[in-house]
């Protein structure tokens, strides 16, 4: 498994399911290409980078000035699919770039990440190309939604918006009773399970997932969880797509252990919900923490990248040796 | 022994554990569903089922993971030739599948049948009359999964009707368990003709494409129309349902197949 697999791996699993956008490519990449160049970007005529004979050109970017322009390009180049480019958009960026092939693309990214790695260093330019990224599929869920609601898909159903209906369901969640929650909302039971049945039906229909964020979004709105107003910050950050403002409210270490404690509960067969309330916690707080932390490693995860890999190592050794008997079968080899 | 004679083995070895796995578990869940049947909480059920495919899954992924670390460079060792290797690593890949299969299909059986013994149980229940809260008449209980506003045919009053809880845990239960059982032959199709057009070299030709495309159709057309038993807003307008479950696939798989879209994007009408 490579260094960005693992990053995608422990990204996704700190995230847990949540669409997390293809990582950029070149993080890794621009640290080793990260020498002391003593140069001005734009003085590059005759440089050569060490240890490689690949001439130092960057066409027509100014790596620091066009940084977005940059990652666009490599997203483009680089990558197929929904979130990548296509034939099309790489002759317009190789049109407008002036960039003349594939061979010269990979001398232009080498020098642009050379240059970004001397004036950031090379993880923080991974870390600032994540965000990049990051930035752009926080543009495409707005798109679905304003979508969605165009099409008419935010309707309230029986006069329960997705937003009141999430804040009921956040009360249900955490405790609240259902008979008294629907007696203060005037709803019978019969309308109750309509609506419920409706935005369901509604939400499965939505592959965008347009939806499932606003009910999410309004969900953790409605949070009374001790872990509410991080929830609410991460939603609010990742909306604007910023750093957060609040510190964690407990060491990255301690989540990952609690995210182990879960994983060897279900290993074994146990109430994950048990594991969680051992550690002091609801379902509701571990949901808030999982938006807080889901979105804290995505602004840092590639920057710090060695710190939380050896915390990952470290914790996962600790739980091997807490549960010795999970791991069964080892007795079949080739 | 030769790798090929080792690399048998090793199969053979993962799946009879696989097996004798699966089946302890099932056995298991069917002694919880016993007791649970006519009431109580079901979620043990799903922690027990948690345990088993997490083993089930790693018996799975270690076909592949000891080919790459393993057996390769022994068969290439033994100077066997690529076709050999081939042959060989294609054995490993179609257990994987079928073991895989085998897993997924463990928990919306064992959840199926809870529903179908609850329900069971409910109808008993469900036997009895219902008296309209107005005036008193007596009528027949509505064969429902959650709670309706009913309209006496004596005095026009307007009354809820809840089914109760048991009948309720039905639809909880077996909502996606008895529509996924159902539709197991069609899920199978579809799993097959998704791994062939994944393992196509590119660009897949179109026929994979449409195969993958169809199969998912034909899944989701028995799902849903068995689902919306349970569900009735799946009833209103099932071409709207298929079509917006297969959208995302439109968009983000098929619409980066070069031959797809050369072929001017050939959706299959529903």
């Amino acid at each position: 498994m490579g260094f960005l697999d693992k990053i995608k791996g422990k990204v996704k699993d700190a995230m847990q399911g949540e669409a997390v956008p293809p990582p950029p490519q070149q993080a890794a990449h621009a640290h080793e290409h990260h020498h002391d160049h003593d140069h001005d970007h734009h003085d590059h005529a005759d440089h050569e980078e060490a240890g490689s004979d690949e001439a130092f050109d960057t066409a027509g970017f100014d790596p620091l000035s066009d940084e977005e322009e940059f990652y666009n390009a490599v997203l483009h180049m680089e990558s197929e699919g929904q979130f990548g480019g296509t034939d099309e958009s790489r002759a317009e960026i190789m049109a407008r770039w002036g960039i003349r092939d594939r061979s010269h693309w990979h001398t232009v990214k080498e020098s642009c990440y050379s240059v970004l790695a001397q004036r950031f260093g090379g993880n923080e330019v991974g870390q600032r190309e994540m965000n990049w990224r990051m930035g752009q599929m926080q543009q495409h869920q707005m798109q679905q939604q304003q979508k969605m609601a165009a099409g008419g898909g935010f309707e309230p159903v029986e006069g329960v918006s997705l937003e009141a209906w999430a804040a009921m369901n956040a009360s249900i969640v955490s405790g609240a009773n259902t008979e008294d929650l629907l007696k203060g909302a005037r709803i019978d039971q019969a309308r109750w399970d309509r609506i419920c049945a409706e935005w369901n039906a509604r939400m499965a229909r939505d592959t965008t997932f347009a939806v499932a964020t606003v009910y999410g979004n309004a969900f953790q709105a409605a949070s009374t969880g001790k872990f509410g107003e991080y929830a609410r910050e991460a939603a609010a950050a990742r909306a604007a797509n910023r750093d957060l403002a609040m510190p964690p409210p407990m060491e990255y270490e301690r989540y990952y252990e609690i995210l182990q404690e879960q994983a060897y509960a279900a290993k074994q067969g146990k109430d994950p919900v048990q594991a969680l309330k051992d550690c002091g916690l609801t379902i509701v707080d571990w949901t808030d923490l999982g938006s807080y932390f889901g979105y804290f490693f995505h602004r840092d995860g590639v920057r710090n990248w060695s710190q939380y890999e050896a915390i990952h190592k470290r914790v996962e050794a600790k739980y091997e040796a807490k549960y010795p008997g999970v791991k069964v079968d080892l007795d079949i080899q080739f | 022994m030769s790798a090929l004679a080792r690399w048998d083995a090793f199969l053979a070895q993962i799946e009879g554990r696989h097996r004798e796995v699966l089946a302890a578990g099932e056995a298991e869940g069917r002694a919880f569903i016993a007791s649970v049947a006519a009431g109580g909480d079901v979620t043990p059920l799903s922690h027990m089922l948690m345990g088993v495919e997490a083993r089930l899954q790693a018996l799975e992924s270690n076909i592949i993971d000891t080919w790459h670390a393993k057996v390769d460079d022994a068969i290439d060792a033994e100077g066997l030739g690529i076709p050999a290797r081939d042959a060989a690593f294609a054995k490993g890949q179609a257990l994987q599948d079928r073991l895989d299969d085998e897993r997924e299909e463990l928990s919306p059986r064992l959840h199926a049948e809870l529903a179908q013994l609850r329900f069971q149980h409910a109808l008993t229940a469900a036997a009895r009359a219902r008296y309209c809260s107005n005036c008193g008449t007596a009528g027949p209980r509505p064969l429902t999964f959650r709670a309706l506003e009913l309209r006496c045919p004596s005095c026009q009053a307007l009354g809820l009707f809840d089914p109760g809880e048991l009948m309720r845990s039905v639809a909880a239960v077996g909502t996606h368990a008895l529509a996924q059982v159902a539709a197991t032959a069609e899920w199978r199709v579809m799993r097959a003709a998704d791994r062939r057009a994944r393992r196509l070299r590119p660009p897949a030709p179109l026929e994979a494409i449409m195969d993958s495309e169809r199969s998912q159709i034909a899944y989701w057309r028995r799902y849903l129309a068995v689902r919306a038993g349970l569900e009735p807003e799946l009833a209103r307008d099932p071409g709207l349902e298929i079509r917006s479950r297969m959208e995302q696939w439109y968009v983000s798989h098929a619409e980066y197949e070069q031959e797809w879209v050369r072929a001017g994007r050939p959706r299959t009408l529903v």
